[in-house]
């Protein structure tokens, strides 16, 4: 069944969400922060003023003489700068009695008792000010001024900080949530190659995961797997079961109806063979097809060997056939000793059928660790049409005609070949130099 | 030549022992694994057709019970279960030839002649006496090529002095291997049927070896 096919990525979607998320969450916390940090810097500027203001207006007195005495009122240095925005005076109704350095000349627009106020300095520049009356001195008022860029100079130099703080913390944040989500998908990804590996059967089920979510997962694709392979059992054994059941009847029939038979009838007979053929093939191909790598038992070659050469010498007795074996001890197949015998099975009993007078099984591994296992006969080999160099995917391999000359219809071989297909391994068919011919069983 | 057939499909045993009387054979059917073995024990069967699945046990065990009891009686397996495993086990319990049903009726007695033949120490081939020639594949008769009318009997009779030549083969063991186990055993009959033969195999010989038996010989100096 083809995948459905889909360029969205749960990865991507999750990950563009929560970034776009985070950045988003910055820009709001940046501009919260700066408006924060510039009321602050208000307020401090305000304060600023009004501490000035106070100090001037605790200090400030008209002496007996009506001359207006500062006191001990020393302003910081930048109401001393000429025009440098930071400016108080002192008024007498609309007078002005007395005045900041910085102001040099110039006076402020009075008024606004009590609150902090804009205004237009001397030079045109924004100013905040502040005006307060001097206590006990009725027409006496201060007003104390600073530059509004005052504010947003210092926002400026500050500002940065904030930028810096927000931009940091969520570049972290970023790469906690690209990290995380990586990792949240990584059991997912590996849930996706066991159920590969599955599919593919180097696995018999999925294994459990260590997260519970997946386990539920898990649990139903293991346990549909199981449905589905009880359906096919069943099923298998359903046509089994058919299969051998109709072989007696058959027997009855090719009784009744063959040579010597109580009425003898060569085309019943010929109908019966027909139908034997097709019962071994769809038996024979039943059982290519439960062949399965997942079921990997470690099965001693020899054993299965010297089975089998046991029978077929007996089978084949009339022809005094020699049977040579080298098979090492350690000499093994992971996967179904059912499914190894049904391999080993077809090519001997071909070996056996053609051999002049020796049948010769060898095994061994291969470089890259592989099982080999190659039956060799001094018959008449193999015809040249099905003697092919085999594919690597075992695709042009000619079992399927693999019949010496005349007679068999080569369904063992290629029963051989389906099953060691599913192993990921081949069955390779060559002739001798000599005589004879060399069935090899490559498995992994 | 006598047969133990075990079958439990009724239909399947009663078709196969008519083509087996057909080819000559005395058969005793059995159809479960209890009969079965106390039968192959008890008499003299010259070969046995044994079935696997059988409805109280399986065949392969009737076998191993056989050959702990040190019978040598030739076993021709005749099943529907071909797998490769099965043909292991069934020469692995001591079976002598293994055939999958269905099957075709000249292999199953071809198999069985071979298989006699070997249990009697015999070759491959024609059995020949003589000018007297036995085709062990279509079980025909000949005197010097030409075709031997002879009774179903006579025909046992005969085979089984072939087989067993030279031999001498009493007539306990005779009636033994050439009736059926219901069928009501008559000497005299045999002494007849032996001298029919005698004038029918003519110039080979049947002798009567006095308190023994009877041997069949070439004749002719043989």
């Amino acid at each position: 069944m083809r995948a459905m096919e889909t360029s969205r990525s749960l990865q991507r979607q999750v990950l563009t969400t929560l970034l776009l998320s985070i950045a988003g969450v910055m820009l709001v916390a940046l501009v919260l922060s700066a408006l924060l940090l510039r009321f602050t810097l208000q307020r401090e500027f305000e304060t600023r003023l009004r501490t000035t203001a106070q100090d001037l207006q605790a200090t400030v007195t008209r002496g007996r003489d009506g001359a207006i005495d500062l006191g001990d009122f020393t302003p910081d240095m930048a109401f001393s700068e000429r025009y440098s925005g930071w400016y108080w005076l002192v008024s007498d109704g609309n007078a002005v009695v007395a005045r900041s350095r910085s102001l040099v000349a110039e006076s402020l627009p009075i008024g606004g008792v009590g609150e902090t106020r804009p205004m237009e300095g001397p030079r045109g520049e924004s100013l905040v000010a502040l005006a307060l009356p001097v206590r006990g001195e009725n027409d006496l008022s201060i007003t104390v001024a600073g530059p509004k860029s005052a504010i947003d100079r210092a926002l400026l130099n500050d500002l940065w900080i904030v930028v810096g703080s927000v931009v940091t913390l969520g570049l972290m944040l970023m790469l906690v949530v690209w990290s995380q989500v990586n990792r949240a998908l990584r059991p997912l990804r590996h849930l996706a190659e066991d159920l590969g590996r599955l599919r593919t059967g180097v696995l018999d089920e999925v294994p459990p995961s260590r997260f519970s979510e997946l386990n539920t997962v898990v649990t139903l694709v293991n346990g549909l797997l199981a449905d589905s392979r009880n359906l096919v059992a069943h099923a298998r054994d359903t046509a089994a079961k058919l299969a051998h059941g109709l072989k007696t009847p058959l027997a009855v029939l090719a009784a009744r109806f063959g040579t010597g038979g109580a009425n003898q009838d060569p085309k019943v007979t010929d109908a019966v063979d027909s139908m034997r053929r097709l019962i071994d093939q769809n038996l024979k191909m039943a059982r290519a097809a439960r062949a399965s790598a997942a079921f990997s038992d470690i099965v001693p070659v020899r054993p299965v060997v010297e089975d089998l050469v046991f029978a077929f010498s007996h089978v084949f007795r009339e022809r005094r056939l020699v049977a040579d074996m080298d098979i090492p001890e350690d000499a093994a197949f992971r996967g179904n000793r059912d499914d190894l015998q049904e391999m080993l099975g077809n090519i001997i009993e071909n070996a056996h059928a053609w051999a002049e007078s020796r049948v010769r099984v060898s095994a061994g591994r291969n470089e890259s660790g592989g099982l080999t296992i190659a039956v060799s006969d001094d018959g008449p080999g193999f015809p040249d049409s099905i003697v092919v160099a085999p594919a690597p995917d075992n695709s042009s391999s000619r079992a399927d005609n693999a019949a010496r000359p005349a007679q068999s219809n080569g369904l063992g071989l290629r029963i051989t070949r389906d099953i060691a297909a599913r192993y990921r391994g081949r069955l390779e068919l060559a002739n001798l130099t000599e005589r004879g011919a060399i069935a090899t069983l490559r498995l992994p | 030549m006598r047969l133990l057939l075990v079958e439990d499909d009724a239909s399947l045993a009663q078709e196969l022992a008519g083509l087996l009387r057909r080819a000559d054979f005395a058969v005793d059917i059995c159809a479960t694994a209890a009969e079965a073995l106390e039968a192959g024990l008890s008499e003299p069967y010259d070969a046995a057709i044994l079935d696997l699945g059988l409805p109280d046990g399986d065949g392969l065990d009737v076998l191993v019970a056989w050959r702990a009891q040190k019978s040598r009686l030739p076993v021709l397996i005749l099943t529907a279960r071909d797998r490769f495993a099965n043909l292991v086990a069934g020469f692995r319990a001591g079976a002598d030839d293994f055939l999958a049903k269905p099957f075709r009726n000249e292999e199953v007695v071809l198999r069985l002649m071979a298989l006699i033949r070997r249990g009697a120490g015999g070759a491959q081939g024609p059995i020949v006496c003589g000018d007297l020639t036995l085709d062990a594949a279509s079980g025909e008769m000949t005197m010097s090529g030409l075709p031997l009318k002879l009774t179903a009997f006579e025909r046992r009779v005969l085979r089984y002095l072939l087989i067993r030549r030279p031999a001498v083969v009493s007539r306990t063991e005779l009636s033994d291997h050439v009736y059926e186990r219901d069928t009501d055993r008559d000497f005299n009959s045999i002494e007849v049927i032996v001298s029919r033969l005698r004038r029918k195999v003519a110039p080979c010989q049947i002798e009567t070896v006095r308190g023994e038996g009877y041997r069949l010989d070439a004749g002719h100096g043989d």
